[in-house]
């Protein structure tokens, strides 16, 4: 997809239709367990890449050939136009998606979240100054916007995932806001209410818990989205060139692929990138089917 | 009469976004580490008398709010939007000229192909959902919407420049260029195939799910009864009331097109606003990334006004609603 953030369009969790949640399909199936695994079998890699037996990700093998192709001189994916192993980038590349994915989950769903909530619950002026702010953002080319932020802060991988959590908080914050509409009106917070529970509590204790899963579910959608961009800023080449990225991989890779006709130094990443966000698409999709979040628009 | 002043009422806000985003963007720009005087001045930037001197030229020792007022009066009361002056210290509004035919024809493009195929697709999807075509046309869309437009476009070179030899793997030719539209249209048959391949899989998704909610209504089983043939309930029927997310999706794209037409012409090295953007904004050039950001929001919020008004065209509800 095109865009960086979508301008989510919910209607929040609704009844499900009497039987509705009898007929769906337990489990994760064949297509989801091959998906959760490629995720771990990432995770397990990035996470490991120091203590893995692959070689340095920034070191030119000056026995083959640049570019050489998958399988020579003990390069099981080849080297880039540097000389660099291909693999080990590969793997290095993926912790760098894996702090931006946990980075804008903790920032953006955490301040998304927190005004949503807020918004949705007290309504009134709060509300509309919130969501008029919100829908400025929202109003504006997110890409475009993540790249100016990212141009004039610096281009650290901590700015990039701060650029891109702010980003994402106008679409948690509705996420969040549409939830708690939906929940502040039912009995159970009446109930406590009545049992003389105040504003903090009833937030905390009731409408809280509710509002967590289904904006986890969507921040699987962001996770995707989120890893994306931070593909894009790279291959545009606004992102550290010392960070190891799929992105900036892509972008080495372009060159050889367009001129010298080598396909393999970009073709990896890219592909790389796509099971992986498929694979997060995949998951997340299933999630929000499990808890309901509309979104007409992706 | 009302429907004069609802639209008033409509212009004066976009006016009041549009130049809410300028504000934010002129504010951004200051918080540039370095800033055009060290760009501008070189190893020359560490002389104060120097900086001092060229500040006062350019206007930037005035307060800051002087200086928006400066800026955005010049946009509005002579459509000036300042000097490239880090770059080639051309008038940006001609700097853009130049840069706009490319981007308007590739997402002028993406978006007539990209609808033109969606559709059919949707309505063979809806119209038998869930079977073996609707779960292959589904399953197909989810995956493009997973393929970031940098690996699709990877992709594409490798199979169609690569492979088959049929297309350019980079570059843009002009339809006013010497070989004319065929080479223009050949250059620019990848990119477009790029953004049209993320649309039409969003497309195709929005219009299939509203569509079977259309189709489920009570005037479609009497246009069924009265034994009218299926495409015609299809696309005289159904499609019209089920067009409404596909429309806005429709207009929200223009402005998400530019970010993608960002990455799109930055890999085909297409000279449009995108890679212009990029470009200034790694050279550090303030006023040509405030000129690109306020044309890009101008275009923006213009689109989706559009789609406003057509909402009125589709709806009757609207127009009576927008009476009242």
């Amino acid at each position: 997809m095109t865009e960086v953030l979508p301008a989510p369009d919910v209607t929040g969790p609704s009844e499900p239709a009497p039987g509705a949640r009898r007929h769906r399909r337990r489990g994760l199936g064949l297509a989801g367990w091959l998906a959760a695994g490629w995720l771990v079998l990432v995770t397990l890699a990035a996470i490991l890449a120091p203590v893995l037996p692959i070689d340095e990700p920034g070191i030119t093998d000056f026995a083959v050939p640049n570019n050489a192709s998958p399988g020579t001189g003990g390069h099981l994916l080849g080297t880039d136009h540097n000389g660099y192993d291909i693999l080990s980038r590969v793997i290095w590349g993926g912790r760098v998606s894996l702090v931006v994915a946990f980075g804008v989950l903790a920032v953006g769903m955490t301040v998304g979240g927190l005004v949503g909530v807020l918004a949705g619950y007290y309504r009134g002026r709060v509300e509309t100054i919130l969501m008029a702010i919100v829908d400025i953002f929202l109003a504006f080319p997110s890409l475009l916007l993540l790249i100016a932020i990212v141009a004039f802060l610096g281009a650290d991988l901590k700015n990039v995932v701060l650029g891109i959590s702010l980003v994402s908080i106008p679409a948690f914050a509705r996420i969040a806001r549409a939830t708690t509409l939906s929940f502040a009106q039912r009995e159970f917070v009446l109930a406590a209410r009545a049992a003389g529970a105040g504003d903090g509590r009833i937030l905390t204790r009731e409408i809280l818990p509710n509002v967590v899963l289904p904006l986890l579910a969507f921040g699987l959608l962001v996770v995707a989205i989120a890893i994306v961009a931070e593909g894009s800023l790279a291959f545009l080449g606004l992102t550290s060139p010392e960070t190891v990225s799929w992105g900036g991989m892509i972008n080495g890779g372009r060159r050889p692929l367009q001129e010298d006709n080598i396909a393999h130094v970009a073709m990896i990443p890219a592909f790389v990138m796509f099971l992986t966000v498929l694979s997060v698409n995949f998951l997340g999709d299933r999630f929000r089917a499990t808890f309901d979040v509309k979104e007409t628009v992706l | 009469m009302q429907i004069a002043r609802t639209v008033l009422v409509r212009l004066a806000r976009l006016a009041g976004v549009v130049l809410i985003v300028s504000f934010i963007t002129f504010m951004l720009t200051k918080l540039m580490p370095g800033g055009l005087v060290n760009t501008l001045l070189g190893p020359e930037a560490s002389n104060p008398e120097a900086r001092a001197a060229l500040e006062a030229e350019l206007g930037l020792d005035k307060p800051l709010l002087v200086q928006y007022w400066d800026y955005i009066s010049g946009v509005i009361f002579r459509g000036d939007l300042g000097i490239a002056y880090a770059t080639s210290r051309f008038p940006v509004w001609d700097l853009l000229k130049s840069r706009l035919p490319a981007t308007i024809q590739l997402i002028v493009m993406a978006q007539v192909i990209s609808l033109v195929i969606s559709v059919p697709l949707a309505m063979l999807s809806a119209y038998r959902a869930s079977s073996a075509t609707d779960k292959a046309i589904s399953t197909a869309a989810f995956g493009m919407i997973s393929l970031p437009s940098f690996a699709m476009a990877v992709f594409l070179v490798y199979l169609f420049a690569l492979q088959l030899d049929w297309l350019p793997a980079l570059g843009f030719k002009r339809i006013t260029g010497p070989e004319g539209l065929g080479a223009n249209l050949r250059s620019v048959a990848l990119p477009v195939a790029v953004l049209t391949a993320g649309l039409t899989a969003v497309y195709t998704r929005l219009l299939r799910s509203d569509l079977i909610a259309t189709l489920q209504e009570d005037f479609i089983l009497m246009a069924r009864s009265k034994g009218l043939p299926t495409w015609h309930i299809l696309l005289r029927h159904a499609l019209r009331p089920s067009s409404f997310s596909l429309l806005t999706v429709f207009g929200i794209n223009f402005g998400t097109l530019i970010g993608g037409t960002i990455i799109v012409e930055y890999f085909f090295s297409i000279p449009g606003i995108g890679l212009f953007a990029v470009e200034s904004i790694g050279k550090r050039d303030y006023l040509a990334v405030q000129g690109v950001v306020l044309v890009v929001a101008v275009a923006f919020v213009v689109v989706n006004f559009l789609v406003d008004l057509l909402y009125s065209v589709l709806d009757p509800r609207v127009r009576r609603a927008g009476a009242r």
